[in-house]
Protein backbone atom coordinates (compact mmCIF):
# COMPACT_ATOMS: atom_id res chain seq x y z
CA UNK A 1 0.00 0.00 0.00
CA UNK A 2 1.40 3.36 -0.94
CA UNK A 3 0.01 6.37 0.89
CA UNK A 4 0.79 9.97 0.24
CA UNK A 5 1.51 11.46 3.62
CA UNK A 6 -0.75 14.43 2.98
CA UNK A 7 -3.67 12.00 3.05
CA UNK A 8 -2.39 9.89 5.92
CA UNK A 9 -4.53 9.92 9.03
CA UNK A 10 -1.79 10.78 11.51
CA UNK A 11 -1.36 14.43 12.49
CA UNK A 12 1.33 16.20 10.55
CA UNK A 13 3.88 18.47 12.09
CA UNK A 14 3.93 21.95 10.62
CA UNK A 15 7.38 21.50 9.11
CA UNK A 16 6.41 18.30 7.33
CA UNK A 17 3.26 20.01 6.08
CA UNK A 18 5.43 22.76 4.67
CA UNK A 19 7.55 20.20 2.85
CA UNK A 20 4.38 18.77 1.33
CA UNK A 21 3.17 22.25 0.38
CA UNK A 22 6.40 22.63 -1.49
CA UNK A 23 5.42 19.74 -3.73
CA UNK A 24 8.11 17.48 -2.44
CA UNK A 25 7.47 13.85 -2.85
CA UNK A 26 6.89 12.09 0.46
CA UNK A 27 5.57 8.54 0.49
CA UNK A 28 5.04 5.78 3.00
CA UNK A 29 5.16 2.19 1.87
CA UNK A 30 3.68 -0.48 4.16
CA UNK A 31 4.53 -4.12 4.02
CA UNK A 32 3.86 -6.89 6.48
CA UNK A 33 7.18 -6.61 8.24
CA UNK A 34 8.55 -3.18 7.33
CA UNK A 35 7.72 0.47 6.83
CA UNK A 36 9.53 2.59 4.23
CA UNK A 37 9.32 6.34 4.20
CA UNK A 38 10.70 8.15 1.19
CA UNK A 39 11.16 11.87 0.67
CA UNK A 40 12.54 13.57 -2.40
CA UNK A 41 13.47 17.12 -1.63
CA UNK A 42 14.94 19.70 -4.02
CA UNK A 43 18.38 20.92 -2.99
CA UNK A 44 17.13 24.50 -3.14
CA UNK A 45 14.79 23.91 -0.20
CA UNK A 46 17.64 22.71 1.97
CA UNK A 47 20.02 25.37 0.66
CA UNK A 48 17.58 28.22 1.36
CA UNK A 49 16.54 26.92 4.79
CA UNK A 50 19.55 25.03 6.16
CA UNK A 51 18.03 24.81 9.64
CA UNK A 52 15.59 22.26 8.21
CA UNK A 53 18.40 19.76 7.88
CA UNK A 54 18.44 19.45 11.66
CA UNK A 55 14.63 19.47 12.04
CA UNK A 56 13.84 17.08 9.24
CA UNK A 57 15.26 13.89 10.74
CA UNK A 58 13.28 14.05 13.99
CA UNK A 59 10.07 14.66 12.03
CA UNK A 60 10.77 11.78 9.65
CA UNK A 61 11.63 9.36 12.47
CA UNK A 62 8.51 10.44 14.35
CA UNK A 63 6.36 9.82 11.29
CA UNK A 64 8.03 6.45 10.73
CA UNK A 65 7.46 5.34 14.33
CA UNK A 66 3.86 6.62 14.33
CA UNK A 67 3.27 4.58 11.25
CA UNK A 68 4.89 1.48 12.75
CA UNK A 69 2.74 1.89 15.86
CA UNK A 70 -0.42 2.08 13.75
CA UNK A 71 0.74 -0.68 11.45
CA UNK A 72 -2.34 -2.47 10.26
CA UNK A 73 -0.74 -5.91 10.25
CA UNK A 74 0.60 -5.46 13.81
CA UNK A 75 3.57 -7.72 13.12
CA UNK A 76 6.06 -4.88 13.47
CA UNK A 77 6.73 -3.79 17.03
CA UNK A 78 7.67 -0.17 17.45
CA UNK A 79 11.28 0.06 18.71
CA UNK A 80 12.58 2.20 21.54
CA UNK A 81 14.93 4.87 20.21
CA UNK A 82 17.66 5.20 22.84
CA UNK A 83 19.53 8.45 23.46
CA UNK A 84 22.65 6.92 21.93
CA UNK A 85 20.80 5.77 18.82
CA UNK A 86 19.16 9.19 18.48
CA UNK A 87 22.58 10.87 18.61
CA UNK A 88 23.98 8.43 16.06
CA UNK A 89 21.04 8.91 13.71
CA UNK A 90 21.40 12.66 13.92
CA UNK A 91 25.11 12.94 13.20
CA UNK A 92 24.93 10.39 10.36
CA UNK A 93 21.88 12.05 8.80
CA UNK A 94 23.38 15.55 8.95
CA UNK A 95 26.73 14.41 7.51
CA UNK A 96 25.13 12.39 4.71
CA UNK A 97 22.65 15.13 3.74
CA UNK A 98 25.39 17.79 3.80
CA UNK A 99 27.61 15.58 1.62
CA UNK A 100 24.70 15.01 -0.79
CA UNK A 101 24.06 18.75 -1.07
CA UNK A 102 27.59 20.16 -1.03
CA UNK A 103 29.72 17.55 -2.78
CA UNK A 104 26.94 15.68 -4.63
CA UNK A 105 24.32 18.01 -6.05
CA UNK A 106 26.30 21.26 -5.92
CA UNK A 107 29.43 19.45 -7.12
CA UNK A 108 31.75 21.44 -4.84
CA UNK A 109 35.10 19.78 -4.31
CA UNK A 110 38.27 20.51 -2.45
CA UNK A 111 41.75 20.58 -3.83
CA UNK A 112 44.26 18.03 -2.65
CA UNK A 113 45.90 20.62 -0.42
CA UNK A 114 43.60 19.93 2.55
CA UNK A 115 44.49 23.17 4.32
CA UNK A 116 42.73 26.14 5.89
CA UNK A 117 42.40 28.09 2.62
CA UNK A 118 41.02 25.04 0.87
CA UNK A 119 38.34 24.74 3.57
CA UNK A 120 37.55 28.48 3.33
CA UNK A 121 37.35 28.27 -0.47
CA UNK A 122 34.79 25.50 -0.21
CA UNK A 123 32.65 27.62 2.15
CA UNK A 124 33.01 30.58 -0.21
CA UNK A 125 31.96 28.50 -3.24
CA UNK A 126 28.94 27.28 -1.26
CA UNK A 127 27.90 30.84 -0.37
CA UNK A 128 28.25 31.97 -3.97
CA UNK A 129 25.98 29.36 -5.55
CA UNK A 130 23.72 31.25 -7.94
CA UNK A 131 20.06 31.02 -6.91
CA UNK A 132 19.14 30.08 -10.50
CA UNK A 133 21.76 27.32 -10.68
CA UNK A 134 20.49 24.07 -12.15
CA UNK A 135 22.32 22.26 -9.37
CA UNK A 136 19.75 23.57 -6.88
CA UNK A 137 17.00 21.79 -8.83
CA UNK A 138 18.61 18.40 -8.21
CA UNK A 139 16.99 16.27 -5.52
CA UNK A 140 18.18 14.69 -2.32
CA UNK A 141 16.39 11.37 -2.00
CA UNK A 142 15.95 10.22 1.62
CA UNK A 143 14.61 6.78 2.53
CA UNK A 144 14.05 5.53 6.07
CA UNK A 145 13.30 1.84 6.50
CA UNK A 146 12.16 0.20 9.72
CA UNK A 147 12.07 -3.56 10.14
CA UNK A 148 11.96 -5.59 13.33
CA UNK A 149 15.73 -6.02 13.18
CA UNK A 150 17.00 -2.68 11.95
CA UNK A 151 16.50 0.95 11.12
CA UNK A 152 18.22 2.30 8.03
CA UNK A 153 18.57 5.66 6.34
CA UNK A 154 19.58 5.93 2.73
CA UNK A 155 20.62 9.26 1.20
CA UNK A 156 20.98 9.56 -2.56
CA UNK A 157 22.14 12.58 -4.52
CA UNK A 158 22.10 13.41 -8.22
CA UNK A 159 25.78 14.29 -8.46
CA UNK A 160 28.44 12.53 -10.48
CA UNK A 161 29.78 10.44 -7.59
CA UNK A 162 33.38 10.01 -6.50
CA UNK A 163 36.06 7.39 -6.19
CA UNK A 164 34.73 6.06 -2.90
CA UNK A 165 36.84 2.88 -2.66
CA UNK A 166 39.98 5.04 -2.72
CA UNK A 167 38.58 7.52 -0.18
CA UNK A 168 37.40 4.75 2.15
CA UNK A 169 40.76 3.05 1.96
CA UNK A 170 42.53 6.31 2.85
CA UNK A 171 40.08 7.00 5.67
CA UNK A 172 40.70 3.53 7.04
CA UNK A 173 44.42 4.21 7.10
CA UNK A 174 43.98 7.57 8.79
CA UNK A 175 41.42 6.71 11.45
CA UNK A 176 41.87 2.99 12.01
CA UNK A 177 45.31 2.21 10.62
CA UNK A 178 48.68 3.62 11.47
CA UNK A 179 48.46 7.10 9.98
CA UNK A 180 47.29 9.67 12.47
CA UNK A 181 44.97 12.51 11.43
CA UNK A 182 46.79 15.86 11.61
CA UNK A 183 50.10 14.18 10.88
CA UNK A 184 52.05 14.92 7.70
CA UNK A 185 50.26 12.14 5.80
CA UNK A 186 46.93 12.34 7.62
CA UNK A 187 43.84 14.34 6.87
CA UNK A 188 43.32 17.67 8.48
CA UNK A 189 40.18 19.29 7.11
CA UNK A 190 38.62 16.63 4.91
CA UNK A 191 37.13 13.16 5.10
CA UNK A 192 35.80 13.63 8.59
CA UNK A 193 32.10 13.42 7.66
CA UNK A 194 32.38 9.94 6.18
CA UNK A 195 34.56 8.86 9.07
CA UNK A 196 31.90 10.01 11.57
CA UNK A 197 29.17 8.18 9.64
CA UNK A 198 31.25 5.02 9.62
CA UNK A 199 31.88 5.28 13.35
CA UNK A 200 28.28 6.06 14.32
CA UNK A 201 26.31 3.36 12.49
CA UNK A 202 26.47 -0.44 12.50
CA UNK A 203 26.86 -0.70 8.75
CA UNK A 204 27.63 1.82 6.02
CA UNK A 205 27.14 0.89 2.38
CA UNK A 206 28.18 3.27 -0.38
CA UNK A 207 26.91 2.49 -3.88
CA UNK A 208 25.96 3.98 -7.27
CA UNK A 209 29.46 5.42 -7.81
CA UNK A 210 29.30 7.16 -4.44
CA UNK A 211 25.97 8.90 -4.96
CA UNK A 212 24.17 6.73 -2.39
CA UNK A 213 25.05 6.09 1.20
CA UNK A 214 22.99 3.68 3.27
CA UNK A 215 23.44 3.68 7.03
CA UNK A 216 22.04 0.87 9.13
CA UNK A 217 21.52 0.39 12.86
CA UNK A 218 20.70 -2.96 14.45
CA UNK A 219 17.74 -2.76 16.80
CA UNK A 220 17.50 -4.69 20.05
CA UNK A 221 15.13 -7.64 20.18
CA UNK A 222 11.66 -6.37 21.14
CA UNK A 223 10.62 -7.33 24.66
CA UNK A 224 7.98 -10.05 24.85
CA UNK A 225 4.60 -8.94 26.14
CA UNK A 226 4.16 -9.83 29.80
CA UNK A 227 0.95 -11.81 29.20
CA UNK A 228 2.85 -14.17 26.92
CA UNK A 229 4.97 -15.45 29.84
CA UNK B 1 25.16 28.79 17.34
CA UNK B 2 25.04 31.08 20.37
CA UNK B 3 27.99 32.34 22.34
CA UNK B 4 29.16 34.93 24.78
CA UNK B 5 32.65 36.24 25.38
CA UNK B 6 34.28 36.68 28.75
CA UNK B 7 37.76 37.99 29.34
CA UNK B 8 40.29 38.12 32.13
CA UNK B 9 43.87 39.28 32.16
CA UNK B 10 45.36 36.29 30.37
CA UNK B 11 42.48 34.55 28.65
CA UNK B 12 39.64 35.23 26.27
CA UNK B 13 36.87 32.70 26.86
CA UNK B 14 34.20 32.04 24.27
CA UNK B 15 31.30 30.15 25.85
CA UNK B 16 29.30 28.34 23.18
CA UNK B 17 25.73 27.20 23.48
CA UNK B 18 23.59 24.95 21.30
CA UNK B 19 24.89 23.60 18.01
CA UNK B 20 27.97 24.19 15.87
CA UNK B 21 27.35 22.90 12.36
CA UNK B 22 27.78 23.66 8.68
CA UNK B 23 25.19 26.44 8.48
CA UNK B 24 26.98 28.38 11.24
CA UNK B 25 30.11 28.88 9.13
CA UNK B 26 29.46 32.51 8.18
CA UNK B 27 28.81 33.64 11.73
CA UNK B 28 31.68 31.56 13.10
CA UNK B 29 34.16 32.93 10.55
CA UNK B 30 33.07 36.47 11.42
CA UNK B 31 33.49 35.75 15.15
CA UNK B 32 37.00 34.39 14.66
CA UNK B 33 38.18 37.14 12.33
CA UNK B 34 36.79 39.88 14.53
CA UNK B 35 38.04 38.45 17.80
CA UNK B 36 41.42 36.77 17.51
CA UNK B 37 43.40 39.50 15.65
CA UNK B 38 42.23 42.14 18.15
CA UNK B 39 42.55 40.25 21.44
CA UNK B 40 45.20 41.30 23.94
CA UNK B 41 45.20 38.13 26.03
CA UNK B 42 47.75 35.43 25.31
CA UNK B 43 45.31 32.53 25.19
CA UNK B 44 41.85 31.73 23.89
CA UNK B 45 39.59 29.02 25.32
CA UNK B 46 36.48 27.63 23.71
CA UNK B 47 34.20 26.53 26.54
CA UNK B 48 31.99 23.78 25.10
CA UNK B 49 30.08 22.78 28.24
CA UNK B 50 26.78 24.12 26.88
CA UNK B 51 27.35 23.01 23.28
CA UNK B 52 25.11 20.03 22.60
CA UNK B 53 25.82 19.14 18.96
CA UNK B 54 28.74 19.40 16.57
CA UNK B 55 29.19 18.03 13.05
CA UNK B 56 32.31 17.54 10.91
CA UNK B 57 32.06 21.13 9.61
CA UNK B 58 32.00 22.33 13.23
CA UNK B 59 35.25 20.42 13.76
CA UNK B 60 36.63 22.10 10.62
CA UNK B 61 35.69 25.47 12.08
CA UNK B 62 37.45 24.69 15.36
CA UNK B 63 40.57 23.81 13.32
CA UNK B 64 40.20 27.11 11.51
CA UNK B 65 40.08 28.96 14.85
CA UNK B 66 43.11 27.01 16.05
CA UNK B 67 45.15 27.95 12.96
CA UNK B 68 44.07 31.59 13.17
CA UNK B 69 45.10 31.68 16.85
CA UNK B 70 48.47 30.17 15.95
CA UNK B 71 49.01 32.79 13.26
CA UNK B 72 48.55 35.47 15.93
CA UNK B 73 50.78 33.73 18.51
CA UNK B 74 47.89 32.83 20.78
CA UNK B 75 47.47 29.60 22.68
CA UNK B 76 44.23 27.81 21.85
CA UNK B 77 42.39 25.33 24.10
CA UNK B 78 39.10 23.46 24.14
CA UNK B 79 37.35 22.88 27.45
CA UNK B 80 34.46 21.04 29.08
CA UNK B 81 32.98 19.20 26.09
CA UNK B 82 30.05 16.96 27.06
CA UNK B 83 27.95 14.22 25.50
CA UNK B 84 27.81 14.16 21.70
CA UNK B 85 30.39 16.94 21.37
CA UNK B 86 32.89 15.09 23.57
CA UNK B 87 32.33 11.90 21.58
CA UNK B 88 32.87 13.61 18.21
CA UNK B 89 36.04 15.29 19.48
CA UNK B 90 37.31 11.88 20.59
CA UNK B 91 36.37 10.15 17.33
CA UNK B 92 38.13 12.82 15.27
CA UNK B 93 41.17 12.69 17.58
CA UNK B 94 41.21 16.45 17.82
CA UNK B 95 43.25 16.25 21.01
CA UNK B 96 46.19 15.04 18.87
CA UNK B 97 46.38 18.63 17.69
CA UNK B 98 44.62 20.88 20.21
CA UNK B 99 44.93 20.87 24.00
CA UNK B 100 41.60 19.68 25.31
CA UNK B 101 40.58 19.91 28.97
CA UNK B 102 37.68 18.41 30.89
CA UNK B 103 37.36 21.67 32.79
CA UNK B 104 38.23 25.24 31.92
CA UNK B 105 42.02 25.62 32.31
Amino acid sequence: MKTNLIQACMPLSSNISNFCDWHTNLNINDADDRVDLNLKIPTKRLYDAPEWRENLLSHLVKELLNHAQNHKYKSLKCPEISKELKENLEICFIEAVNNAIIHGNLGLTRSLKDNKNDFLNLLEQYNQVNSSSQCLQKHVDITLTLTQQSLSISIKDEGSGYDFPAILSQLHEVYIGNIKPFSKDGYKYKGRGLMLINACCDDMIISNHGTTVKMLWDLPEPQQDKDQH
Amino acid sequence: MNYHIQTDENTLHIHFQGRLQFEDHKEFKKLIHETIPKMKQRQIVFNLSKMDFIDSSGIGMILLAHETAKEHDKTFHLASAQGQVKRVLELTRISDLIATYNKTP
